[in-house]
């Protein structure tokens, strides 16, 4: 036999496969919908899909993941053989990442599980679906083919969002998993950048559809644990990387802006709802996390760097404004008081600073009367003058006098209404 | 010329076993003995040489299943699945297997298939193991 007929003969046989499996596919269909089913002729089946599993390559994968698919989709398998299974996929996907069409399969018998209630409300079975989940995120990134999968990617991570918030999972003090997609994503999606400029396009997409669904249930989320998952966020989105932010070419890929916006829409929502622990939250993360306050410095030598101080400085500014706005909320003897003053002090700071030293217009489109410090100035003169706290009072007293020197020249333009404040 | 004709001769057969399932389901639907037979000549035209030969029965075995399997008792079910078409499956892919050995020999070729025999001999020893 010549190679030429070999090769007829061997892809003969392929298609033969092909066509077996298809056909093994159709008799598992038409026995799941059998109703005297007996645990032996179980056993087989599961037998034959998981050696079809192991053995499947790119030519026969598309017939393989159909009958994945359809016996993971079942309740024909216990839950502890559709986790063997589910293992398989992670192993499988761990050693074929360059196979796009079959990984593309792949996205599809996930998408289909995290539907399954059995996977998403048991915890070791949906740490195992996350699991599969950031490997195809991974090949997302690292794929040549990416464009042609990234529909289904898009798809993926929408059904995986919106299962992960249902079920309520941060609730449940799953809020770590959700930290570990990210922390386990996003910094190597970050620096696939470089490599692949769709890479970025995926972070995008998986920011915007985490805060989507976070925003149509951000209150029914525990404090404790958002604050830990805004937190978590901000760490992975760290500025400190300017090799990555110099290689951006526009504002739109940058994903601290994205982030930083969409950050800017949920605490928006928080105060607007008056939650006081929510709120409470929002300050604590201006103060522990953003650059503004913490590493004014950092943010010179970035790209798009006004945006992201106008950003960060508008939801610090929104924070602040709502406490001076709402002091019956305030109780001196707690936390927020003096972590407003430190909000104030710091901004103030960050704000001189960006201005005279970094020739950054943080305000540039509001008229003087309604900028920062005169709004925050009035605000505090208002406190003073109402005079009904004692300790509130005395607090901001302090404050002014910690202020004064940076506030100087503003105090000057304002010391009409504030002459009795200061003195 | 012959060798059409005798090919088209046996399709027609094989293309034949619908009506006749469709008959067998009407008169005898609970006789193991005779669907046993049935799919028993449509296995062994499942290992054919002639591919379309092969293919078309492997269609036609699953069409027939899907067309009356509700119908099966548990016995038929037990025997058609075990005794007759998954031993089928196992013949079909010994003999890609080996194919794949030979297009290793013959080409000194390449990753995937060695992968995916060594995948299988760990499949064929965790079988007898368990035997």
């Amino acid at each position: 036999m010549n190679n030429q007929d070999f090769e007829s003969i061997s892809l003969q046989w392929q298609e033969t496969i092909k066509i077996l499996i298809q056909s093994f596919n159709k008799i598992l269909n038409k026995y799941l919908t059998y109703k005297e089913k007996t645990p032996a002729i179980v056993e087989k089946i599961y037998e034959k899909s998981f050696y079809l599993f192991r053995i499947t390559n790119k030519s026969i994968f598309n017939e393989v993941s159909i009958v994945i698919k359809n016996l993971l989709n079942s309740n024909l398998l216990t839950t502890r053989k559709k986790q063997t299974l589910l293992e398989e996929i992670e192993g499988w996907l761990k050693r074929n990442k360059n196979q796009g069409q079959a990984v593309h399969d792949m996205m599809n018998v996930i998408i289909m599980v995290s539907d399954d209630p059995t996977f998403t409300t048991d915890r070791v079975n949906f740490e195992l679906i996350l699991r599969i989940y950031i490997e195809i995120v991974y090949f997302a990134a690292f794929s040549t083919e990416y464009s042609t999968y990234f529909y289904n990617l898009e798809l993926m991570c929408k059904a995986f969002m919106k299962k992960l918030f249902t079920i309520n999972v941060l609730n449940e003090g799953l809020a770590m998993e959700i930290k570990e997609v990210f922390v386990k994503c996003l910094p190597e999606l970050l620096v696939t950048k470089v490599i692949n400029k769709k890479a970025n396009e995926t972070s995008n997409i998986f920011l915007h559809l985490f805060f989507d669904e976070l925003e149509n249930s951000i209150m029914t989320i525990e404090v404790a644990h958002l604050k830990k998952l805004f937190c978590s966020l901000f760490s992975i989105m760290t500025l400190k990387n300017p090799q990555y932010f110099s290689l951006i070419e526009n504002e739109g890929q940058c994903l601290y802006i994205s982030f930083i916006r969409r950050f800017k829409s949920v605490s928006e929502k928080i105060i607007a709802s008056g939650e006081q622990g929510y709120i409470d939250m929002i300050l604590e993360i201006v103060l522990e996390k953003f650059s503004l306050i913490t590493d004014p410095y950092s943010l010179k030598s970035l790209k798009f760097k006004e945006e992201m101080v106008k950003q960060e400085f508008q939801i610090a500014k929104q924070i602040v404004l709502y406490y001076l706005t709402n002091q019956n909320s305030i109780d001196p003897s707690k936390m927020p008081v003096q972590k407003l003053c430190k909000c104030l002090k710091q901004l103030n700071i960050a704000y001189v600073r960006l201005e005279q030293t970094y020739d950054l217009k943080v305000e540039a489109e509001v008229s003087p009367e309604n900028q920062f410090s005169t709004v925050i100035f009035n605000h505090l003169h208002k406190i003073l003058d109402s005079g009904k706290d004692n300790a509130l009072t005395l607090r901001v007293l302090e404050l002014l006098l910690e202020l004064f020197e940076d506030f100087s020249q503003k105090l000057e333009s304002c010391t009409a209404s504030t002459k009795l404040s200061v003195h | 010329m012959r060798v059409t004709e005798s090919k088209n001769f046996r399709y027609g057969i094989i293309e034949y076993f619908y009506a006749i399932s469709d008959h067998i389901s009407k008169h005898f639907m609970q006789n193991e003995a005779i669907w046993l037979e049935l799919f028993s000549f449509l296995n062994i035209n499942a290992e054919e040489k002639d591919p379309e030969i092969r293919n078309s029965s492997l269609n036609i075995f699953a069409g027939i299943i899907n067309n009356y399997g509700n119908e099966y008792t548990p016995a038929i079910w037990q025997k058609v699945l075990e005794d007759i078409y998954l031993k089928s499956f196992d013949k079909i892919f010994e003999v890609y297997f080996n194919l794949l050995r030979e297009e290793i020999k013959i080409k000194s070729l390449p990753d995937t298939p060695e992968y995916i025999l060594s995948l299988k001999d760990d499949f064929d020893l965790l079988k007898k193991a368990k035997e």
